[in-house]
């Protein structure tokens, strides 16, 4: 228990000056690395012919961003399909079927990062370098431009302009990407994560057996994989392989990774919307007033100057959701299993099953709820031993998508639940919602009610389509409550772009590769485009002014009611399917 | 053929998203 709590403080500590840092970036403010990153941005927008002053509404944004990821897919596609040339295929690996193809091109460039196949049996270094690396930072950068675009709406300092998508993929590429990937890549060499262009090594071990063990770019891969909340290994095993996660350090390395983008967005978008109050108030008040500004925020409490206020109250709601998930994994796997007690192993180190020794139950809950909270998708255990309660909160926090979620989606969904939380507000005290000073009306509340319910349906219409066929049924190997959880967790890890499996599950098949690929496409793109498009529907409104009745959002008091109504709706759309999956399982198991 | 169709499928999903990108665009004009 003191370890998590030592991981997560040290977390507090660390996201701060990234938030700082990445703040800078997205509003495009002076930092220390721009005598460098401006030759290098410069370069890459001459060579793109991007002029980076030209700004896009809302709509040519979004437009931009679905047009160069669609094009990366047919591309991406091409490659995985003419993987089986010479170039850069030591172990001689063949082409990939079309429906696995189709598949794991979607995954990648959805951020996803699902996978059905084994890194080292069905992927050239070609394709890992070109296709999976390639597109972990380029849908990462793609998420976080979408976010950083959103924000722009909200704060609303102009009628009509988000900013340039390619401008805001090229400048998160270079300057948060690739610098933060090269100094936690070498760290993660230095932990002895292997980087070299090797075939597999074919070793004699002490039990006079041969073992093949993979080599290759991995330490790349492998920090971007979690820095861009991908989840993707080299290998099928994922970080639980010492060769991807050697150490207890590593574990650390990766931990925090993949947990500072998605916190440093909060930060950013605080910060954002701080600085548009700033403004608003310096063009309203009269110049003795405005010189007393300054002195007003001098009295802010720190947090509230960390976070901003409005990004405090968002990150106080996410932060809830995620030690209340973390506790209740770390209680059920400490609780060992049952069914192993009887076979009389002991249980005394809680339930092992599928867990690595070397990092134990507090590390394997931690790691869990995080990959599955900020939707990267990597594993340092096997998620499908996990106890029906312990498995049960990385498949709810899936479900939910908003507990710090993905690089920059994960705020987008919680920023679309706060406008729901602040009109069920509005109709509770008979007032028109506001939140960020601008008139929530009908047509926000119908692209943001359709954002959230596209969640919820991806995921319970297929999963149903699943259990009703032949061809989904054929997939489920453990027939039962737990073959029900093996099909929900599939899709909500599709839906939420997590991208982590109960691997229990026989899914690379025609039905699972395409319906799960279906699946990523829409709950990747869907929810961007209607974000964008609420940002810009806002963004054109004017502001009103705070009255006695205005709903603060900047309070605790709004954390807690966000973090209430986004239970309640996960309540009203998950818990019967979750009663007849993990719930029942885990009272069968414990009857 | 197999790859024809996929990219069949790629292609028409991208396309819906287009296309309701432009369904949002009337309704964020129907706000004004």
């Amino acid at each position: 228990m003191l370890q998590i709590a030592l991981t997560i403080l040290i977390y507090l500590i660390l996201v701060i000056p990234a938030g700082v840092y990445v703040y800078h970036i997205a509003a495009g403010k002076h930092t220390f690395a721009d005598p460098v990153f401006n030759r290098v941005d410069g370069a890459i927008y001459k060579v793109c012919g991007v002029n980076p002053k030209n700004g896009m509404n809302w709509k040519k944004y979004a437009v931009s961003l679905v047009i160069t990821n669609g094009i990366m897919i047919l591309l991406g596609y091409i490659i995985l399909r003419i993987q089986s040339i010479g170039l850069f295929n030591p172990n001689g690996i063949g082409a990939m079927e079309e429906s696995l193809s189709f598949n794991t091109i979607i995954s990648f460039m959805t951020n996803t990062n699902l996978q059905h196949y084994s890194g080292e049996s069905g992927l050239s270094n070609l394709s890992q370098m070109l296709v999976i690396t390639f597109m972990m930072f380029v849908s990462a950068a793609s998420g976080y431009a979408a976010c950083i675009a959103f924000i722009r709406g909200l704060a609303g300092r102009t009628k009509d302009n988000v900013g340039n998508f390619f401008v805001d993929l090229v400048r998160i590429t270079t300057r948060v990407l690739l610098p933060f990937s090269i100094i936690g890549g070498l760290l993660l060499v230095w932990q002895g994560v292997p980087q070299n262009f090797s075939g597999n090594v074919v070793v004699d071990t002490i039990e006079g057996t041969k073992q093949v063990i993979a080599m290759g770019p991995v330490a790349a891969l492998e920090i971007i994989k979690h820095l861009g909340t991908n989840g993707g290994g080299f290998l099928g095993a994922n970080s639980a392989t010492p060769i991807e996660n050697p150490t207890i350090i590593s574990n650390l390395i990766e931990l925090y990774s993949m947990m500072l983008l998605p916190g440093a967005c909060v930060i950013t978008f605080g910060k954002m919307v701080r600085d548009r109050k700033r403004d608003l108030a310096a063009a309203v008040v009269a110049d003795g007033a405005a010189a007393a500004i300054p002195q007003i925020e001098g009295r802010e409490s720190l947090t509230a100057r960390i976070f901003g206020r409005e990004g405090r109250s968002i990150f106080a709601a996410m932060g809830i959701l995620f030690l209340i998930g973390l506790g209740v994994c770390f209680w059920a796997e400490s609780q060992g299993n049952p069914a192993l007690a009887e076979v009389g192993l002991a249980q005394s180190m809680g339930s092992m099953e599928g867990k690595e020794v070397r990092f134990g139950i507090a590390q394997s809950a931690m790691f869990t709820t995080t990959t599955t909270s900020f939707t990267t998708g990597t594993v340092n255990n096997m998620h499908d031993t996990l106890t029906p309660l312990g498995g049960m909160i990385p498949l709810l926090h899936m479900m939910l998508n908003v507990v710090f979620g993905g690089k920059g989606v994960g705020l987008m969904n919680m920023i679309t639940y706060a406008i729901l939380a602040v009109f069920i507000c509005g109709l509770m005290i008979g007032r028109t919602p506001e939140y960020l000073g601008k008139k929530i009306e009908g047509r926000e509340m119908k692209l943001a009610a359709l954002c959230i319910i596209i969640h919820p349906l991806l995921i319970l219409t297929f999963s149903a389509l699943a259990v009703a066929t032949p061809d989904g049924l054929a997939g489920i190997t453990n027939p039962g409550y737990h073959g029900l959880s093996q099909v929900l967790y599939e899709f909500a890890s599709s839906a939420a772009n997590n991208g982590s499996g109960f691997e229990g599950l026989a899914d690379n098949t025609l039905f699972w590769n395409i319906t799960t690929g279906l699946v990523m496409f829409f709950g990747r793109y869907l929810p961007i485009v209607l974000q964008l498009a609420i940002a810009g529907s806002l963004m054109k409104k004017r502001f009103v002014s705070e009255s006695a009745g205005t709903l603060h959002t900047d309070t605790m008091s709004f954390a807690v009611i966000l973090v209430f109504v986004v239970y309640i709706f996960a309540a009203l759309t998950f818990f019967p399917v979750l009663a007849l999956g993990p719930v029942a399982e885990h009272l069968t198991l414990w009857a | 053929m197999m790859d024809c169709i996929m990219l069949a499928v790629l292609a028409g999903c991208i396309g819906s998203i287009i296309l309701l990108i432009g369904w949002c665009q009337k309704q964020v004009d129907k706000s004004e």
